[in-house]
């Protein structure tokens, strides 16, 4: 189902002095952050999750930054532009998800931080079920996401500074992922974040402004929902041209996957004090809804013009948003939109490499027993070659990265939901249990994923391979919890029961 | 110990996981029992997702101040308002000029984006918000951190 999610088409050309100003300037910005943030990163803690150190805004900006991709901006409106309202489906769950993270995960990810040595989400299942396996399953998942997910990523970075630079895709990706991995190896997730707050800010802002042009560009030839009703009525439909189950599954993955998303959650860790979470929903969902105007906006009024001979209609969906910033929006703005794109990409990524290298630095040795001392020093080096694999897939392999890239999502959610989510808020659940969903879900993406890529199954409209999985492990997890549930209270340490009740 | 609305919300989680299994089984089936599906899939996904904020709200520290007169029944009619939204969603055509128009959007359009989106996207952080001012002033006094 994320196939959609990916970015492998190549966008128009968007080549002109300010947009290329703009992301220079933009680049430099990320540089300083990078050099600032690699003199106070001084060990694995600071590297991880920012010694503990980010006040509520710097977390809200983070998690919303980490979260929105560069599909927010290209990609999904591009999906409204194809799909109506049926694509705002995936988006409508923040309406839920920003509440849901703060009530099921904040306090408590934040509180396990204060009484163990915290600094995965991996180390919080190991914590909770006190169980090396689960740790070193979930980083498995981790990791097998994490690849595919930085690929696409890199790629996508690299076709959003060709359409802007015209220096051809491959030099694109190097120059990109030279630029990522330059600030994500000094500075580690100090510099993402910082980087993240200057991103959350820009893209608030060129989202909103971006929608107000929509409006008043339709206004001009007719009035945004005159135009849809009168050229393209199914798109205003509640649903829009998906059918209704596909419509409820987007909701359904993206509500629930949302709490499986290590790269956001574990920003929780980061937090200097959990009891200014009050305020963390509401800053986040108003961060949110600005971002995701362009995201609804765009391609509505895209599909208007062009259904009105106002426009020509673009050759991919991708090309939707590149197209309306170019005709429709001044030079200046369509800039800040292309930057905000890149910078979206990239904080994604940074978040990515540095769980990926937490992964492989930390759980994946202490669960087979063998802790690493350095864990700062491996910790960099695991970033560089992370990076430096996901760049050479994202270079060499149309085929291989698109494969890759549609395991992500899914699999996050599939692997952490029910022994994250659901373990942080139920004694019940026994370790038995965990295990048993984490791997499931590892087993159910992977072979449903690449049955659907490979076309080898075809499942009914609306049916997905990632929600299936999702499903399954969930179930997986109660059954095995309920089968075990003798052993539920041996599970659970003291200090961490009392984090969960209380 | 485990609250009662906390129990509560977990039979929700695992019924709303049963309800999507079974609508998604359903989509194998004939359109008949498919278009059932739809609409078992419109009750199941708001009882589970909302299941899973009871779990996390409803733990015993807010059950020992205000929020825990206020928090279950903001649930239960959390769960009623998108269930009915969705149904509503599934069950709704393509708009036609002559629809009636809610703040300017056909009334499918403004169920969707008004009702399922904006309306808990600004009550649920408040209630959030507030739910954290009320809770027992334990927070800090009960020394979990």
């Amino acid at each position: 189902m994320t196939s959609w999610l990916l970015q492998t088409a190549a966008l128009p050309e968007a080549a002109s002095p300010i947009v290329g100003r703009v992301m220079l300037a933009y680049a430099l910005v990320v540089l300083i952050v990078g050099i600032l943030a690699s003199r106070v990163t001084r060990s694995a803690s600071d590297f991880f999750v920012a010694g503990k150190s980010l006040g509520l805004m710097t977390t809200g900006l983070a998690a919303m930054a980490a979260t929105l991709s560069g599909f927010a901006f290209i990609g999904g409106p591009g999906l409204v532009y194809t799909l109506g309202l049926g694509a705002v489906f995936i988006v409508l769950p923040v309406a839920l998800t920003n509440t849901m993270t703060a009530w099921v995960l904040a306090r408590r990810l934040r509180r396990l931080a204060d009484i163990r040595e915290m600094i995965t989400i991996p180390d919080a299942i190991a914590a909770r079920y006190q169980s090396r396996a689960a740790q070193g399953l979930a980083a498995v998942a981790i990791l097998v996401a994490v690849l595919g997910y930085a690929a696409t990523n890199f790629l996508a970075l690299g076709l959003v500074l060709d359409a802007v630079f015209g220096i051809g895709r491959t030099t694109a990706i190097w120059g990109g992922a030279l630029l990522v991995v330059g600030y994500t190896v000094t500075g580690g997730i100090l510099a993402g974040v910082w980087n993240d707050v200057v991103q959350g800010v820009l893209m608030a802002v060129a989202s909103a402004l971006v929608f107000w042009y929509a409006l008043d560009v339709t206004a001009a030839a007719g009035g945004l929902v005159p135009l849809l009703l009168a050229h393209a009525p199914e798109m205003l439909a509640a649903t829009g041209r998906s059918t209704p189950l596909a419509a409820l599954s987007f909701y359904f993955v993206f509500g629930l996957g949302t709490l499986g998303q290590p790269h956001v959650v574990h920003k929780f860790f980061m937090l200097r004090d959990d009891t200014k979470l009050q305020w963390f929903p509401v800053i986040l969902s108003f961060a949110m809804m600005l971002s995701l105007l362009l995201f609804v906006g765009v391609g509505l009024a895209m599909r208007a013009l062009v259904a009105s001979g106002a426009a020509d209609a673009p050759t991919t969906p991708d090309a939707v948003t590149p197209l309306f910033l170019l005709r429709f929006t001044p030079p200046v703005l369509a800039a800040l939109v292309f930057a905000g794109t890149a910078a979206a990409i990239m904080s994604t990524v940074n978040a990515f490499l540095n769980i990926g290298a937490a992964a492989c630095t930390r759980d994946l040795p202490r669960a087979l027993g063998h802790p690493i001392r350095n864990e700062l020093r491996a910790g960099r080096v695991w970033t560089l070659v992370l990076a430096l694999l996901a760049t050479a897939i994202a270079d060499r392999s149309g085929l291989l990265v698109s494969f890759l890239g549609i395991f992500g999502w899914g699999l996050f959610a599939s692997t952490l939901v029910p022994s994250l989510a659901i373990g942080l808020n139920w004694a019940g659940a026994t370790r038995a249990g965990a295990i048993a969903s984490i791997a499931s879900g590892l087993l159910c993406t992977m072979v449903l994923e690449t049955l659907a890529f490979t076309r080898t199954f075809q499942f009914p409209s609306g049916v997905t391979a990632t929600a299936c999985a999702l499903v399954v492990s969930l179930l997986v997890f109660f059954v095995v919890s309920w089968w075990t549930r003798s052993t539920a209270a041996a599970t659970l340490a003291p200090d961490v029961r009392a984090i969960l009740e209380d | 110990m485990a609250t009662r609305p906390r129990d509560v919300a977990r039979w929700a989680v695992v019924l709303g996981t049963v309800g999507v299994a079974l609508a998604y089984g359903a989509a194998f089936a004939p359109p008949r029992v498919a278009r059932g599906g739809e609409i078992l899939m419109a009750l199941s996904t708001p009882t589970l997702l909302v299941g899973v904020l009871g779990l996390g709200a409803l733990d015993a520290r807010a059950m020992r101040g205000r929020p825990r007169r206020v928090l279950p029944w903001a649930f239960v009619a959390l769960v009623l308002w998108l269930a009915l939204g969705f149904a509503l969603a599934v069950a709704s055509g393509a708009p036609r000029a002559t629809d009636a128009r809610i703040a300017g959007l056909p009334w499918a359009a403004a169920l969707v984006l008004y009702g399922l989106g904006a309306v808990p996207a600004v009550l649920l952080p408040l209630l959030y918000a507030w739910a954290h001012t009320t809770t027992d002033g334990s927070e800090d006094g009960a020394g979990a951190s």
